[in-house]
């Protein structure tokens, strides 16, 4: 294939195609068949990529030869090229580009980042592969397209994009926590949180907060931009994450921030949003007329069922005044105080970004800054953030670096939902609407026991600052060609401070004012070594070991004071209280690691690894310190077999399996195995002792074996790609805070009794479904089912408001425990519940668990359609089969009983009023004595919803000399498509693992409209 | 950078090497796997100074002093079950189903001040077991006495527990089942079944660790704060005189009273801590330390019980329960000029009593043991027995402490029976907000009487119904294997 010619110039203009292309390739064609024997000419060129920085070490290759060479650090090449031979231009995650050299003495090959998954870059525990060799289940998020959605944490942003990952966004407010699952959950007194990577740190995800804000706390993962982050990868099977060993077992989040590249001329980065945020929809609550009515009937009905209590029609309590009553209901006024606290919120947020790098030397440096109010006021965070990531060759085998984040996350903080004191929507929402804000004097009055609304807005002052460092410094060294060791230290290191002042005018500082001051500190390091080999046996053997260990320590150190009695409303101080009082706390946790993983890879045909983790901690029992974790995981590229090679509607097909155990002890305290007799018992201003915690020196690890079989196939070149992935995981040896007899003197102690299984399926597609050089439409959708069961649980536990979620062998975590409503009697109007034992009572024994949390399946489906400089991204995300407790109903359906203590919500009008009457709302009786009883099945939900969770449309205006300049609209949950008949789904007030799904006093998630711009020069 | 071109790549390989391998031996050190805590110490240690000794004996009494326990709730849930109080706000979290009467196995207080009894106990058992252990590390009498503390804690506890979980004891003498008794300290789970034992047989636990208490306590402390608020060897005699009396032991009533009451008004205590009868209105709000305290509960800035769990919360500041115009705050012999009338507020038309008037942080101490309680013991014991003028005294003595010029018409003291009547009609006004209420109902075998008022109902309770007392907590009844085995 020696084919030399002489000069004949070929224009590769773009878009050159048409009669003239035929008209060419024809010359061409003649001119190849008739040329012999031409001399070869020199040929330069520069590679770029798409942004036009250079690329170096690209790879090429003149076609059907193995003659080629490598782009310098310049991006620049020179190669002798016999006319008509085509140059093969190729890069590690890049799309492969076929060249002619033409006329031109030098040539610009601009590559396009390669959008197929198969030679896509994936980081690994300790390492990256292409995604080719993964054999792990390894889920690689872009996160640019849901940027858009105004929350505080990147977390909240992926809901639906990752399959088997589940995301819960259970409120409003921004920079709050969201509960993230991969795979399921798999311990009731560890965490069941994912571990959280960014840069080689081992970041710390425990929310600092100590002040109540009613079960929610804020979330440590918000002091992360989420535009410094260059790429997220989820690792989900026991392959993937046994390098995590016991920090693993609920999946690892690993965050790859964004690094310049060498030699690469300064890149500036601007992006700038603006936005409002608004609430869907409100609750629907009776009018005062309408609540005064529900009171008379519950009046007159419970003087019916209980004549000893002298009630009817002429001493109901909304009679005329004249008669000693109320006023007649149709007298009474309905205030609105949901209007007054809730607001169509401004969203803002600005990013600037420099790169570059020159042929030793690269840096980003990018700072942040966003500020998000809630819907409900006067919650607010904001987050400034600051990026300096270095990297330094030197020498060419010696490279260093080092990687910093700063933050700074404040937040005004309110309690939004349950206590009575401070409560936002205790008070805006639980008040009835017939009273009056003021009194008789036309002063200010909290009603039912809680706040009064204006006064909490003028008066509330919570407030916390973070700051945030994570750091971590490297080097690098390839000590021989295939022997490379790394050392890093890392540095997470929270400052977190909390401020809160009550004046007189509320409840919580009454009667003279409290303030409380909490300084928290956490502190992290980790130290990591590697030392990775890799060698190649002939053509087809691929041998590769890596060793290394960590030591990691936690350190949390916390200061409280308070301050009562202050003289007035002026001072805020704690020094200028009457009383002061303070305390503080400590802990310690270290963590030592050993690890090593042997791959070995034949032909690209046969994959197959090993992994160990030992990890000792210092929570355990003294002999049970150190745990094992192993894996063991092969893949097959069945598409580089004979039988399949030549089958072009496969483009790949690779089989997957892998087996190991991982472990967990996050959540679990520093002297967990101690039996502990702790000072605090002070008795009169005397120091006291008392017993603490019960020792239990066998306390180990929880251990989760997983088992996952996968398939990774794609077509059409491809144009479809599919991942399908089964799973089995089952955790024994679970941590349980075991109940034991109060008898005793002790309510519980440490054990290793519980196992949990989830097992499940995740499925992935994704397909271009076309594609030109004006118009691309790409779609990708998602789907997972996880089943979780409680193998093994002694007793059952009760948690949440009420003991709404009970945790019961044979059941998933957290199931719902209620009473089961029938129907309601058409003739009595009363509520006929499930009597289960038949004993012709409905008592505690007839509750029963009736679904849960967890969604029969859930997923994500996104469209892209790009047409010439318009792009359009819509994205859905769906669950379908969770129930939620719709708490806020409870208290709201009361039927007149609580009258002044509690609204009445609308579909309390729906309600039973004469025999024949078909409803699911009976009759008004008394609180918690039947038709409103607590843990009525009247409220649980069901929480199956489809979401519009973004919507984004932008325009790239073509300008000279500017990379990039993008204008876009943005939407976030546009519309939802749900029964449930609260405001959000998602909703659920505690933060507490064991209580999710019941949802009281919960800002909901916001519907927003944000404009935006990019620019890249 | 010069320093690494210096060293040069191939030795930088190799210190990174041995820098590796040095950290590695490194990691199993005790330092890194073994963290001290510093907040806490372990069970090995916890006798091994008289500090700490002393320090276990403060826990004791801070466990009883929990939120569940005489911190708080336990006073909540004993008023709020009688007749004296209406409740306004339905609210689980603070007693709704002990006005009620709709307790269930699973309410959290059920559990709750089982569970912080229970611990009051243990705490007791360890100390009394480790101070035995560990002889001579306090001296003789140091040690007696913190035995003696502890077995007057532990008797305190099960009484308060006995009285609420099991039947009454007049009902059949004790006869049917009543509690676990456990008097060996725990700190292991290798002893978590145990039966119940009878209720005579707890009774005589409470009566043998008071009588086994008494010589040991002292018979007074060096400050009036440590002798209202440890106890001392009155405060052990004081409480067998509530123990007989609620297990119908009148001439031992009599004969334990007759110890720390003088023959005739005023009555005072002639050994040990001097008690009286002293300014009904100081004692609840300037003078917690009085001779007449002579066990409360101390509330300080650094150590009180605030919040939905603190009784004052509750009964006052949050006026979560408003005094029943038909309970005894409407006795019409109870007269306006009664000094302790004074101790209520009127709003929304009714009275919120305020004997606990501090707002929060509440520091207001709680009485467990009046002496005015004593009198009213002796006196009932006394009317009972037939010595209708000892009795009539007494009762005079608590009454014109309060209203000077009042004296009881004759039909309310002529006889035995009408003097009883109303001498248990001055326990409700004497020791109204002080935990008495629903005991004095259960251990007469009296019905709870039906209440209503702010549109809520509580059914009247009669002594043959289950929810007559507490139902045993269910976390018992799941993990102690052999509660419900007989």
């Amino acid at each position: 294939m020696h084919f030399g010619i002489n000069k004949i110039s070929v224009n590769k203009r773009g878009g050159g195609r048409g009669a003239r292309t035929i008209l060419l390739s024809l010359i061409f064609w003649i001119v190849q068949v008739s040329a012999y024997g031409a001399v070869p000419v020199e040929v330069t060129g520069k590679v770029v990529d798409k942004d036009g920085s250079a690329l170096p070490g690209v790879n090429i290759q003149i076609k059907g030869t193995t003659q080629g060479t490598v782009t310098d650090t310049d991006g620049n090449f020179r190669l002798d090229v016999a006319d008509g031979q085509e140059l093969v231009v190729s890069f590690i995650g890049y799309v492969s580009q076929q060249v002619r050299p033409g006329r031109q003495s030098t040539l610009t090959v601009k590559l396009e980042t390669d959008q197929r998954q198969l030679n896509e870059v994936v980081v690994v525990g300790y390492g990256t592969q292409e995604r080719k060799n993964v054999i792990g289940s390894i889920a690689k998020v872009d996160p640019t397209d849901v940027k858009g959605i105004p929350v505080g944490s990147f977390d909240a942003q992926l809901q639906g994009k990752v399959p088997g990952v589940q995301i819960t966004s259970n409120t409003g407010v921004p920079g709050e926590a969201v509960t993230v699952r991969v795979r399921g959950a798999t311990s009731i007194n560890a965490d069941n949180d994912p571990l959280y990577v960014i840069d080689g740190v081992f970041m710390n995800s425990n929310s600092m907060q100590t002040i109540g804000t009613g079960g929610k706390a804020t979330s440590p993962i918000a002091d992360i931009n989420p535009n410094d982050i260059e790429s997220l990868e989820v690792l989900k099977d026991a392959e993937a994450t046994a390098l995590y060993g016991s920090r693993g077992a609920n999946g690892v989040i690993i965050i790859t921030t964004k690094r310049g590249k060498f030699n690469q001329k300064a890149k500036v980065s601007l992006n700038a949003s603006y936005g409002w945020a608004k609430a869907a929809k409100l609750w629907d609550l009776t009018t005062g007329p309408q609540h005064a009515q529900l009171v008379n009937e519950w009046w007159v009905n419970t003087g019916k069922d209980t004549p000893s209590l002298n009630r009817n029609e002429a001493n109901r309590p909304f009679r005329p005044v004249s008669e000693g009553g109320r006023g007649l209901p149709e007298e009474q006024k309905t205030y609105d105080r949901l209007g007054e606290i809730f607001q169509t919120a401004p969203l803002q947020n600005y990013d600037l970004s420099v790169s570059g790098g020159t042929a030793s030397t690269k840096y980003y440096i990018g700072g942040g800054y966003t500020n998000q109010e809630s819907i409900l006021k006067p919650i607010t965070f904001n987050r400034a953030s600051f990026k300096v990531n270095l990297d330094q060759k030197i020498s060419d085998k010696i490279q260093i670096g080092v990687s910093n984040s700063f933050a700074r996350t404040f937040r005004n903080q309110a309690r939004a939902g349950d206590g009575p004191a401070g409560g936002l929507l205790q008070a805006a929402l639980h008040t009835p609407t017939y009273l009056s804000p003021t009194n008789e004097k036309g002063e200010l009055v909290g009603r039912a026991g809680f706040d009064n609304v204006t006064l909490l807005l003028q008066n509330y002052d919570v407030k916390s600052v973070s700051l945030r460092y994570i750091g971590n410094l490297y080097a690098e060294a390839d000590i021989l060609p295939n022997l490379k060791f790394r050392t890093s230290w890392g540095l997470d290191y929270n400052n977190y401070d909390e401020n809160e002042y009550w004046n007189t005018f509320l409840i919580s500082g009454s009667p003279n004012g409290l303030a409380t001051a909490n300084n928290g500190q956490a502190t992290t390091w980790i130290n990591e070594q590697t030392l990775s080999y890799r060698h190649k046996f002939g053509a087809k053997h691929s041998f590769g070991i890596l060793v290394g260990n960590t030591i990691q320590s936690d350190v949390n150190t916390g200061t409280t004071a308070t301050g009562r009695g202050f003289a007035n409303n002026s001072f805020k101080l704690i020094s200028s209280a009457a009383t002061t009082t303070g305390s503080s706390s400590w802990s310690k946790k270290n963590l030592a690691s050993f690890f090593s993983r042997v791959d070995y890879n034949f032909g690209g045909k046969y994959l197959i690894d090993f992994s160990i983790r030992a990890d000792g901690s210092s929570s355990f029992g003294a002999d049970r310190k150190w745990g094992y974790f192993p894996s063991v995981g092969g893949a097959w590229r069945v598409k580089q077999e004979d039988f399949l090679k030549n089958v072009s509607t496969i483009s790949d097909l690779k089989i997957r399996a892998s087996y190991g155990v991982t472990g967990n002890q996050n959540g679990l305290g520093s002297f967990a195995a101690l039996g502990l007799w702790g000072s605090g018992s002070s008795y009169q201003g005397n120091p006291g002792i008392a017993p603490q915690q019960l020792a239990n020196p066998d306390l180990q690890w929880e251990r989760t074996n997983q088992l996952n079989a996968g398939a990774d196939i794609t077509f059409f070149g491809d144009r479809l790609g599919i991942e399908f992935n089964v799973y089995r995981k089952y955790t024994s040896n679970g941590l349980l805070s075991l109940t034991l007899p109060a008898t005793t003197g002790f309510a519980n102690y440490r054990s290793n009794t519980a196992e949990i299984s989830n097992k499940g399926f995740e499925l992935a597609i994704r397909s271009v479904n076309f594609q030109n050089n004006t118009f691309s439409w790409t779609t990708s959708f998602n789907v997972a089912r996880n089943v979780n069961k409680i193998e093994k649980l002694e007793n059952p536990l009760e948690y949440g408001s009420r003991s709404l979620i009970l945790l019961q062998q044979g059941h998933p975590l957290y199931s719902f425990w209620v009473y089961k409503q029938l129907y309601v009697d058409p003739q009595t109007g009363n509520t006929v519940y499930e009597d289960i034992n038949k004993d012709g009572k409905i008592t505690v024994a007839d509750r029963q668990i009736n679904g849960s949390i967890w969604p029969k399946f859930f997923g994500g489906l996104t469209n892209s359609v790009t047409y010439k400089g318009f792009d359009i991204n819509a994205f859905l995300a769906f669950s379908y089969g969770n129930k939620v407790y719709n708490h806020n109903k409870f208290f709201g359906e009361g039927g007149g009983a609580r009258d002044a203590a509690r609204v009445i919500f609308a579909s309390n009008n729906d309600r039973w009023q004469k025999p024949g009457d078909i409803t699911d709302v009976p009759r008004p009786d008394g609180v918690n004595v039947n038709n409103y009883r607590d843990g009525g099945s009247r409220w649980l939900e069901d929480g199956s919803f489809v979401r519009l969770r973004n919507l984004t449309v932008g325009y790239t205006i073509p300008v000279r000399h500017i990379t990039t300049l993008r204008i876009y609209a943005t939407g976030a949950n546009l519309f939802t498509i749900t029964k449930y008949t609260g405001l959000d789904p998602e909703s659920s007030s505690s933060s507490a693992a064991n209580e999710q799904g019941i949802d009281l006093g919960t800002p909901p998630q916001p519907r927003s409209f944000q404009l935006g711009l990019n620019l890249t020069f | 950078m010069n320093i690494f071109n210096k060293i040069g790549r191939k030795s930088l390989g190799w210190g990174f090497s041995v820098a590796f391998a040095l950290l590695l031996p490194s990691c199993d050190s005790d330092d890194l796997l073994h963290p001290v805590p510093e907040t806490s110490i372990t069970g090995a240690n916890a006798f091994d100074t008289p500090e700490r000794i002393l320090g276990l004996v403060n826990g004791v009494y801070k466990s009883a002093k929990g939120g569940n326990f005489y911190g708080g709730n336990y006073y909540t849930y004993s008023e709020v079950r009688g007749e004296e109080f209406i409740n306004r706000t339905s609210n689980t979290f603070t007693a709704f189903e002990a006005w009620n009467h709709t307790l269930n196995a699973s309410s959290n207080f059920i559990a709750g001040f089982w569970a912080t009894g229970y611990e009051t106990i243990n705490n007791a058992n360890i100390l009394i077991k480790g101070i035995g252990e560990h002889p001579g590390v306090v001296s003789e009498t140091l040690a007696k006495q913190y035995v003696a503390e502890a077995k007057f804690v532990r008797a305190l506890s099960y009484f308060a527990l006995v009285t609420a979980y099991a039947r009454p004891y007049n009902e059949d003498q004790g006869a049917s089942k009543g509690l676990p008794l456990r008097l060996q300290a725990e700190t292991t789970t290798a002893n978590n079944d145990l039966k119940r034992s009878t209720v005579a047989e707890i009774y005589a636990q409470i009566i043998q660790d008071l009588d086994e208490a008494e010589p040991g306590l002292p018979l007074n402390y060096s400050t009036a704060l440590l002798n209202t608020t440890r106890a001392h060897r009155n405060t052990a005699i004081a409480l067998k005189t509530r123990v007989y009396l609620n297990s119908g032991k009148y001439a031992k009533v009599i004969e334990e009273a007759k110890k720390i009451v003088s023959g005739e008004a005023p009555f005072t205590a002639a050994t040990g801590v001097n008690h009286k009868l002293e300014n009904i209105t100081e004692i609840f709000t300037t003078n917690y330390t009085s001779s007449e305290s002579i066990l409360s509960v101390p509330m300080t800035e650094l150590d009180n019980v605030t919040g939905q769990t603190s009784f004052p919360y509750v009964i006052n500041a949050n006026s979560e329960y408003n005094l029943n115009p038909a309970g005894i705050w409407g006795d019409t012999e109870w007269r306006a000029s009664d000094l302790r009338r004074k101790f209520a507020r009127t709003a929304s038309g009714v009275q919120f009593l305020t004997k606990y008037a501090k707002p929060s942080p509440f520091l207001d101490y709680l009485p467990i043991l009046r002496y005015s309680e004593v009198l009213l013991n002796y006196a009932e014991a006394a009317a009972r027995t037939g010595d209708l003028t000892t009795a009539l005294a007494l009762l005079k003595a608590v009454r014109n402490r309060s209203d000077a010029g009042y004296t009881f018409p004759k039909e309310a003291t002529g006889t035995r029976q009408a003097l009883l009547a109303t001498i248990l009609k001055e326990r409700r006004i004497e020791l109204l907000g002080e935990g008495f209420r629903s005991n004095d109902i259960v251990r007469n075998l009296a019905p709870f009487p039906a209440k209503s008022g702010n549109g809520l109902v509580a059914p009247e309770v009669v002594p043959s119904q289950a929810n007559y007392v507490f139902p045993l907590p269910n976390t018992e009844i799941v993990t102690n294997k052999l509660l419900l085995a007989d």
